[in-house]
């Protein structure tokens, strides 16, 4: 073998370092970007509405016989009130304490209540001047949301799979 | 004598195996909570949101902030809250007047620069947790009788 050949075969066999430090730049770079760019909170929102007066006529629908949902919420208790538009009236009324138990005890109220009569999404909502935010929105939650344990709702117009009672209105709003 | 630095011809390299590690488990954590959400906001001072299970996301900016001692309109302070109420002085008919003609600017401007109606009766709102409906009953007065109807209360969604 010639000298030169050998030469070759010595540079092979030397072991071969990888440069790793333009990696580490690249990695910390993205670093420091995604700490910027990082939100460790997420930020959420429940729509709701307040009654308002309108020159509109009564469409079709809103003079059909409907279902009627009314909520009185106080710092210690919430009364669930359905009942419908029409004879025959046929008036409920369940009170909950206003607790996480109690909220639970809503919830599943409410699941039965939309699963006897699909077309339903709006409530009504009195609440009392002493509730805190914190409390309606867990009222809220009670409210508007379909659990994932929940039982499968009728699909409707309008309604997301998420959605228990979609529309609520602050009735208590008023001047 | 005896040498302290030992022997000065040997080599020291760096293992940066267990930096790149770190480094790959945080870029990991980072991407997985990197926020999709329209809009990214950071709370304003004073305000803590209360938890909720809600799925939507925060699409808008808060135009209405009542925070523990402060009432705030698209960055404009309207007026002070103390121990959970505004200045008696300040509200007339449940609603709080200074408020009401700030959010009947926007309304008029609202109504001459969108043109979709639906949007423009809309306004969110970011409260502090501990306030009492009261006082949020007269915030929403005061927007109702500015013409917005519908509200978009802001939360911390539970991920």
């Amino acid at each position: 073998m010639s000298r030169f050949g050998k030469k070759k075969i010595q540079e092979a066999a030397a072991p071969v370092e990888l440069n790793i430090m333009p990696f580490i730049d690249v990695f910390s770079l993205l670093c420091t970007f995604l700490l910027f760019s990082a939100v460790f909170i997420s930020i959420g929102i429940h729509m709701v509405q307040v009654p308002f007066l309108s020159n509109a006529a009564p469409s079709k629908e809103e003079s059909k016989r409907s279902l009627q949902v009314k909520i009185d919420a106080s710092p210690q208790k919430v009364e669930v009130t359905s009942s419908w538009s029409e004879a025959p009236v046929d008036s409920k009324t369940e009170a909950f304490s206003n607790s996480k138990e109690g909220l639970a005890h809503l919830h599943e109220a409410l699941i039965k209540l939309r699963l006897a009569t699909p077309e339903a999404d709006k409530v009504d909502l009195f609440l009392d001047d002493d509730l805190s935010y914190a409390q309606i929105i867990d009222l809220l939650d009670v409210i508007k949301l379909r659990l994932a344990q929940d039982p499968a709702l009728a699909e409707h117009e309008g309604f997301a799979s998420s959605d228990l009672f979609p529309k609520v209105v602050f009735s208590s709003v008023i001047l | 004598m005896a040498s302290v630095g030992g022997d000065q011809s040997e080599v020291v390299s760096l293992n940066i195996m267990p930096m790149l590690d770190v480094f790959s488990i945080l870029i990991l954590f980072l991407l997985m909570n990197f926020s999709t959400d329209p809009v990214s906001h950071d709370l304003t001072k004073g305000i803590d949101l209360p938890d909720s299970i809600v799925l939507e996301s925060l699409d808008e900016l808060p135009t209405i902030v009542l925070s523990k001692d402060e009432l705030i309109v698209n960055d404009k302070k309207i007026a002070d809250v103390s121990h959970g109420k505004i200045a008696g002085a300040l509200r007339t008919q449940g609603a709080i007047a200074p408020l009401f003609q700030e959010l009947r600017k926007m309304a008029d401007a609202n109504r001459r620069f969108t043109k979709d109606d639906s949007k423009a009766n809309i306004i969110t709102l970011e409260v502090d947790k501990t306030h009492k409906f009261d006082l949020i009953k007269s915030i929403m007065l005061s927007a109702q009788q500015a013409e917005f109807i519908r509200f978009k209360l802001m939360v911390s969604k539970q991920i």
